[in-house]
C-alpha cells in the first residue's frame, strides 16, 4: 500500500535539499532571465526588420526596380514570444537534468539511503516522493516563466485572451517536455557510479535529442536549428534523407516540441522543400510516449538499486 | 622541466584510463561521421537538382543563370564544427574537472607537495598533459575526416586541404583547453567539486549556445527562410549599404557574438574550411589576413585562463583540505 503521506514526506525533503544548492539557481536564474529578455529580443527584431525592409524599398524604388511585399507581413503578433521556444528546447533542459540530477543524487551524497530504508517505506513511495517533488518544482519554474511571458507580452500590447490562452498552452507542454529531461536525469542520478557520469549520460542524451536527431530528420546542421527560423531544407527530394526523416523524425522529440510550440504561438513557418511533418495531435501523443518512456526508465533503474551499495564517496 | 613532463605523462595516462573520455571521444566520432554524410546526401541532392533544372531549360533553348554547385569538400565540414564547439567544450570541463577531482579523491597531491616541485610545475604539467590528450583527439576527428571523406563524400583533398585540417585541430585544441581552465579553477575553488561542474556547464550554456543564439536571432537577415535581403532582391553591396543605416543595432547584436568565444573559434574556422563561401579559393595569407583577430581572440581567452589557473593553484588551499 502507498502512504500518501510518506510520498509528500520525501518530496518536501528533497525539495528543502534542492533549495540549498545555490548552483541549481544559478541555472534557473539564467532561464528566467531569458525568459525575460525573449520577448524582447523579439520584439527588438521584429521592430529593426520593419525599419530595414523600410530602408530596401526606398533602395529599391531609387533603382526604379519592383517593391516585395514585406516577408513577414502574416507573422503572427506572438512571433516576438517564439524565442522562448529555443530557450526551453537549450536552457530549460538543462535546468530540468540539473534538477534531477540534485533530486536524485542528494541520498547517495550524503549516505542517507540506508537510514531511510530503515524505516517503513518503500522504493515505489520513495521513487514517487522524489518525482512528486520534481513536478513540483518543475511546476513553480514553468509558472514563473509562464507570469513573465504574460507580463512581457503585456507590456509589448500583444496580449489578449486567444494569446494568453496559447501562451498557457505553449508552457503546459514545455512542463511536458522539460519532465521527461528531468525524470531521466533523476534514474541516471541514481543508478550512475558516479556522480560526474551521472551528469554526462544525461547531457549526452541532451545533445542527441537536441541536436543529432534533428539534424538526421532535418538535414539542418545542429546549431541552425537554434534559430527560431529554419533555413530552407530540401530532403524531400532525396530518397535516402527522405528515408532517413521517415525513420528518425518518430524519435525526434525535441522537434515534435518544437513543431507543436510553433503552431500553438502561431509562428509556424515551414520553409519550402520541409517534408510533412505530424499533426499536432500526434505530436501530443508523441510527447506523452516521451514521459511515458522516461517515467518507467526512471521505475526501472529505481528497482535495481540496491541500498547498501548505493552510497557515493567522492 | 623535466618535472613538468613527468607530471604531463601521468596527466595523460590516467585520462586514457578513463572510460568518460573514451565514452566523450566516440561520441565526438560517431557524430562526426553522421554530419559527414548529410552534409554529402545535401550537397549530391543539390546538384542532382541543378541537372534537373538544366536539363529542362535545355529541352526549351534557354541556359542557367546559377552555376552548377561546386563542391569544396571542407565545406562539408560545418557540422563537424558545430560538434566541436559544443562536445569539445563539454570534453573541456569534464577534463578539468576530473584533474582537479583525482587529485583530491586520491590525496596524491598531498604527497606530491611534499617532493621539491613547484605548484606552478604542477599546473603546467597537468596544462601539457591536458593539452596532448585534447590534441590527440582533435588531430584523431581530423584524421576521421580525411579518411571517411573521400569514402563517404567521393571528395579528393588537395595539399592545402591537410594543412587546413592541422590547423583546424591545433585550432579546436587550444579552444577546447580554454574551457578546461575554466572547470580547473572553478574545481579549485568550489568546496563541493559537482557544483563546480555545474558551473562550469552554466558558463558553457551562455557563452557557447545563448550568446551566438542571440546574435544569429537578431540578425535581420535571417528572419526570412533563405534570406531576408535575397528575398527583397538586394545585392550585397545594397546590404551593406542598407544595414550601415542600422550601425548601432548591428554594434550591440554584433557585440554580443564578440563576447562568445565560440563566435570567434566559428568564424575562424568557417573561413579556413570555405564555409564562409567568400573564402572559397583564398590562399591561406588571405584568409590569415582576415581572420587572425579571432584566431588571435581564441588563444589570448586561452591564456588568460592559464593565468588565473596558475594564480589560483598556487593561492588554492582547497586541493590541501581533503
Amino acid at each position: 500500500m502507498i502512504s500518501l503521506t510518506t510520498i509528500k514526506t520525501v518530496s518536501g525533503k528533497e525539495i528543502k535539499y534542492l533549495l540549498r544548492e545555490k548552483t541549481f539557481f544559478l541555472l534557473l536564474a539564467i532561464f528566467i532571465i531569458m525568459a525575460a529578455l525573449s520577448t524582447f529580443i523579439g520584439w527588438s527584431t521584429l521592430h529593426t526588420i520593419k525599419n530595414v525592409y523600410h530602408a530596401a524599398a526606398g533602395e529599391l524604388a531609387a533603382n526604379h526596380k519592383a517593391i516585395p511585399e514585406f516577408p513577414l507581413k502574416n507573422i503572427s503578433s506572438l512571433g516576438i514570444v517564439k524565442n522562448m521556444i529555443i530557450y526551453v528546447v537549450l536552457i530549460g533542459s538543462l535546468v530540468s537534468i540539473v534538477l534531477g540530477y540534485f533530486i536524485g543524487i542528494n541520498d547517495r551524497v550524503f549516505g542517507t539511503i540506508k537510514l531511510i530504508f530503515s524505516r517503513q517505506i518503500s522504493k515505489t513511495e520513495l521513487l514517487l516522493g522524489k518525482i512528486f517533488a520534481v513536478i513540483c518544482v518543475l511546476l513553480a519554474i514553468t509558472l514563473s516563466a509562464l507570469v513573465i511571458s504574460l507580463i512581457s507580452a503585456g507590456i509589448f500590447h500583444v496580449l489578449n485572451f486567444g494569446n494568453s490562452l496559447r501562451i498557457f498552452g505553449f508552457y503546459a507542454f514545455s512542463f511536458m517536455y522539460l519532465f521527461g529531461f528531468a525524470l531521466l536525469s533523476l534514474a541516471l542520478a541514481m543508478k550512475m557510479k558516479s556522480s560526474a557520469s551521472a551528469v554526462l549520460y544525461a547531457l549526452f542524451i541532451w545533445i542527441v535529442i537536441t541536436f543529432a536527431l534533428p539534424e538526421l530528420s532535418s538535414a539542418l546542421y545542429p546549431t541552425s536549428l537554434l534559430n527560431p527560423v529554419l533555413p530552407p531544407t530540401d530532403i524531400l527530394n532525396s530518397p535516402l534523407l527522405s528515408y532517413i526523416h521517415n525513420f528518425v523524425y518518430p524519435f525526434s522529440i525535441s522537434e515534435h516540441f518544437k513543431d507543436l510550440s510553433a503552431a500553438l504561438l502561431g509562428v509556424a513557418d515551414m520553409p519550402s522543400g520541409q517534408p510533412l511533418l505530424y499533426s499536432s495531435g500526434i505530436n501530443i501523443l508523441l510527447m506523452l510516449s516521451w514521459n511515458l518512456f522516461c517515467f518507467l526508465a526512471s521505475f526501472l533503474f529505481f528497482q535495481k538499486i540496491k541500498p547498501a551499495q548505493s552510497d557515493l564517496y567522492e | 622541466m623535466n618535472k613538468i613532463f613527468i607530471i604531463a605523462k601521468k596527466e595523460f595516462k590516467d585520462i586514457l584510463r578513463s572510460r568518460i573520455f573514451v565514452f566523450v571521444l566516440l561520441m565526438l566520432f560517431a557524430l562526426t561521421i553522421i554530419s559527414l554524410f548529410v552534409s554529402e546526401l545535401v550537397f549530391k541532392d543539390q546538384v542532382t537538382q541543378y541537372n534537373n533544372s538544366l536539363a529542362i531549360l535545355k529541352s526549351i533553348g534557354k541556359l542557367p543563370a546559377s552555376p552548377s554547385p561546386q563542391l569544396f569538400p571542407l565545406n562539408l565540414l560545418r557540422g563537424v564544427v558545430d560538434y566541436i564547439e559544443i562536445i569539445g567544450a563539454i570534453l573541456g570541463i569534464f577534463l578539468g574537472y576530473i584533474s582537479v577531482f583525482k587529485e583530491r579523491n586520491t590525496k596524491a597531491i598531498k604527497l606530491l607537495l611534499t617532493r621539491p616541485i613547484k605548484r606552478s610545475s604542477i599546473i603546467y604539467g597537468k596544462i601539457l598533459g591536458n593539452f596532448s590528450f585534447i590534441f590527440l583527439m582533435t588531430a584523431s576527428v581530423a584524421l576521421l575526416i580525411v579518411l571517411t571523406l573521400p569514402l563517404i563524400g567521393d571528395a579528393g583533398l588537395a595539399g592545402i586541404d591537410f594543412l587546413k585540417l592541422g590547423i583546424f585541430a591545433l585550432l579546436s585544441a587550444v579552444y577546447i583547453l580554454i574551457f578546461f581552465t575554466l572547470s580547473f579553477v572553478l574545481s579549485l575553488k568550489q568546496k563541493n567539486i559537482v557544483n563546480a561542474l555545474i558551473v562550469s556547464f552554466a558558463i558553457w550554456l551562455v557563452f557557447v549556445l545563448i550568446l551566438p543564439q542571440i546574435g544569429d536571432t537578431m540578425d535581420p537577415d535571417n528572419q526570412v527562410p533563405g534570406g531576408f535581403f535575397k528575398s527583397m532582391a538586394l545585392s550585397k553591396d545594397q546590404e551593406y549599404k542598407i544595414m550601415g543605416g542600422f550601425k548601432n543595432y548591428e554594434t550591440i547584436r554584433t557585440g554580443v557574438e564578440q563576447i562568445s568565444i565560440t563566435k570567434h573559434y566559428e568564424r575562424a574556422i568557417f573561413a579556413l574550411f570555405g564555409i564562409k563561401t567568400q573564402y572559397n579559393g583564398k590562399t591561406l595569407n588571405e584568409i590569415f589576413h582576415d581572420k587572425w583577430g579571432d584566431a588571435a581572440a581564441v588563444v589570448i581567452f586561452l591564456l588568460f585562463g592559464v593565468w588565473v589557473d596558475i594564480i589560483f593553484f598556487k593561492r588554492s588551499q582547497n586541493i590541501l583540505n581533503i
